[in-house]
């Protein structure tokens, strides 16, 4: 317990005794480490006399484009857990001087994409993740905006207006805006991007950062699903490109599935549990979405160090990585299904 | 000029410092992971250093050919000896001419690979260990 969270405890010990009406202590409070747009604490806290362990989730001093708050996060959450995601249910949400919050159960494991693509602990994980995570992207994919008019999402970058492939070009553009300096190979796949539009059956909750580094597991297989900051409305098959997103696969190139699997094992389990078809053209459209859209995230982070607002030396040294993500949207163009 | 060593030498002696004194002396995960990365930027800078005056005029060489009605004159002034001010005029001018669908079939199979050639001169600066080969799933 250090000082830095001294004031922190006993804020904590009202808000949480206010929300349940019982009386709460907490204890030990750490950093987790991970997040680059949100804060996460874990917390030991007695509520009613029951230990608990939790974790909170507050907004962190400057975010990447696109990313939600904390307080629309939460009903996200919300919805996933009643559509049967396993992901820690969030409670006690907090409007805190500090920003938005709330609180989620812990849930154990590793994130690590390092670790998960190449630990030999984790053979028999890697061997169930693909089933297991179409499972729960068809899951995630249940949630609509028939099914849900309230939840306070949009597209990613801008309002959603009905079609997922109009929202995303027009969310790339209000990403590009933010870069300083002009990217040829951004503009010749935005160009492909407009004129090579694939057919969208339908609109979805798209988590928006379904990739391996935001999944928990352990040696039997996968605990939890974390991170929607990034959630919107959207195609379904935007979600399973980005898990096939050549910097999500940690250097194990040939197993374009998160570093983990072979497609077209991923899929086929997707297809099974919801019952869609994948169309491969699809997912290479989606793909190479991605990349436009990571290779202006590494933009927009860099810019995030170099405005002042946040001085992390990952946040700058990760801005020219945008080269790599520009060269594979251009070689998945050009490779074409 | 300088005296012996050169900048580029300067960093690589940064990088390896980091490297093989600071980084096994620390603990902490984290902070360890930044020192990588720290030391990685000092090694970017050192190959920068070494290819930046033969990359530039690459670029510039190949801008100039898709961009000949660009007038450079505006550039002059801001100019360095490694033409930064002029290669940014021109990258503008290019992305204006993508956005404006200006360049016709053949032009654009050049300026495709005018961007893929740029791109892996980046690559072999930023982390010349990406595969930049084509047989990846």
């Amino acid at each position: 317990m250090t000082d830095e969270f001294e004031g922190l405890q006993a804020r904590i010990a009202t808000h949480v005794a206010r929300q349940t009406g019982l009386p709460v202590q907490v204890g030990r409070i750490k950093a987790l480490i991970g997040g680059a747009c949100q804060d996460n604490l874990r917390i030991e806290l007695t509520v009613g006399g029951e230990p608990r362990r939790v974790v909170l989730r507050q907004d962190a001093v400057s975010s990447i484009k696109g990313s939600i708050s904390r307080a629309t996060e939460f009903p996200v959450i919300g919805a996933a857990v009643s559509a049967g995601v396993a992901t820690p249910a969030a409670s006690w949400l907090w409007d805190s001087e500090h920003g938005n919050g709330y609180f989620m159960d812990f849930a154990p494991g590793v994130a690590i994409g390092r670790h998960i693509v190449r630990n030999p602990e984790l053979t028999q994980t890697r061997d169930r993740l693909p089933d297991q995570l179409a499972e729960q992207l068809a899951r995630i994919h249940t949630v609509t905006p028939q099914t849900h008019p309230d939840l306070p999402i949009g597209a990613l970058c801008t309002h959603f207006d009905g079609d997922p492939v109009a929202s995303a070009l027009r969310g790339i553009r209000v990403m590009f805006e933010e870069m300083v300096e002009p990217h040829p190979a951004l503009e010749l796949a935005y160009s492909w991007l407009r004129d090579n539009p694939p057919q969208v059956d339908e609109t979805v909750l798209v988590h928006g950062d379904f990739r391996t580094g935001n999944f928990l597991v352990d040696a039997d297989g996968l605990n939890a699903v974390l991170d929607w900051e990034f959630a919107h409305w959207g195609a379904p098959e935007e979600d399973i490109a980005w898990l096939c997103v050549r910097d999500w696969r940690f250097g194990q190139l040939n197993k374009p599935v998160g570093g983990f699997a072979q497609r077209k094992d991923f899929y086929e389990a997707y297809e099974q549990h919801s019952g869609r078809t994948v169309r491969p053209a699809d997912v290479l459209y989606w793909e190479v979405f991605g990349n436009v859209r990571w290779a202006a995230g590494c933009v927009y982070q860099g810019e995030r160090y170099l405005s002042g607002a946040q001085k992390d030396i990952e946040l700058i040294a990760i801005a020219r990585r945008s080269a790599e993500m520009e060269y594979e949207a251009l070689r998945l163009i050009e490779k074409g299904v | 000029m300088q005296d012996r060593p050169d900048k580029a030498t300067l960093m690589d002696a940064v990088a390896e410092f980091l490297t093989e004194e600071v980084r096994p002396q620390i603990a902490d995960k984290a902070l360890s992971f930044r020192c990588l990365i720290t030391a990685n930027l000092a090694s970017i800078v050192a190959r920068e250093i070494r290819t930046e005056h033969n990359h530039n005029a690459a670029q510039m060489r190949r801008l100039s050919a898709l961009l000949p009605e660009v007038d450079l004159s505006a550039t002059q002034e801001a100019e360095t000896t490694d033409r930064h001010a002029a290669i940014r005029a021109l990258n503008h001018a290019l992305v204006a001419k993508i956005k404006a669908g200006d360049f016709d079939e053949r032009q654009q199979a050049a300026v495709w690979s005018h961007v893929n050639e740029t791109l892996r001169e980046k690559l072999s600066v930023i982390n010349p260990r990406f595969v930049t080969t084509p047989d990846i799933s």
